[in-house]
């Protein structure tokens, strides 16, 4: 279960606004290619890990992501 | 003069009949389907009112939902598949989704008084079941302290056999 906590985990500052390269940037988030895809990956394959410590760490990396 | 009125009558005469015309499609008839003009659909939004009905806790986990207006009993077997009651696990879980539903609720209604101040007390008795659950079966998140050494890794996991219950 995951909770929401409303604080970055980095800073973000703008400087130069480019919605272009915001867009590329967005679908590595969420796209179809994204980090969302890969972390639902991670945490789906967990679940037939038989080690602890893997299971830790697949389940680590899919919270990162 | 007296003919350009008899014409504008005619005229006029014209419109009220087209127009009687479209209503005609457009009435929605002896139980037939509405006419060409009416709505695909009448949309129907309930509004939840302030400080609803509400389940008990592990009534609500086990009926999917807070509030008994929102409760559609589509899975009624399942109910009786779920795990026990009075389980450290399980009151943590209800009280948890409780604090949840609650959130949710308190998103579209947070000027409900009564109902944020019930959902500060869960959260408060979030708090202490969550220690006392730690320090009997060990650590709920990473970052929980587990005196002595690191207890994240110990199975069972959520999704392990007897790690749900």
């Amino acid at each position: 279960m995951f909770v929401y906590e409303k604080k970055l985990q980095y800073p973000v500052r703008i400087k130069n606004p480019n919605p272009k390269l915001a867009a590329v940037i967005i679908s590595q988030y969420g796209g179809p290619d994204g980090e969302l895809g890969a972390s639902m990956r991670y945490l789906s394959q967990r679940f037939s890990m038989p080690y602890p410590e893997l299971k830790g760490l697949l389940t680590d990396i899919g919270t990162e992501e | 003069m007296e003919s350009t009125t008899k014409s504008a009558a005619k005229q006029s005469t014209a419109v009220t009949q087209s127009a009687a015309a479209a209503q005609d499609r457009c009435r929605t008839g002896c139980g037939t389907l509405p006419g060409v003009c009416a709505p695909m659909a009448f949309p129907y939004v309930p509004m939840q009112e302030n400080d609803p009905d509400r389940f008990s806790n592990q009534d609500a986990m086990r009926a999917g939902t807070l509030f008994p207006g929102l409760y559609l009993p589509f899975h009624k077997e399942l109910e009786s598949r779920f795990p026990a009651e009075n389980t450290a696990l399980s009151e943590l879980m209800a009280l948890d989704f409780a604090i949840d539903e609650l959130g949710l609720y308190l998103t579209t209604h947070p000027d409900d008084r009564e109902v944020l101040d019930l959902y500060w007390s869960y959260i408060r008795l979030g708090r202490e079941g969550r220690d006392k659950y730690q320090a009997q079966y060990g650590p709920l998140m990473q970052t929980d302290l587990t005196p002595g050494s690191f207890r994240w890794l110990d199975d069972p996991w959520p999704w392990d056999m007897g790690g749900n219950a």
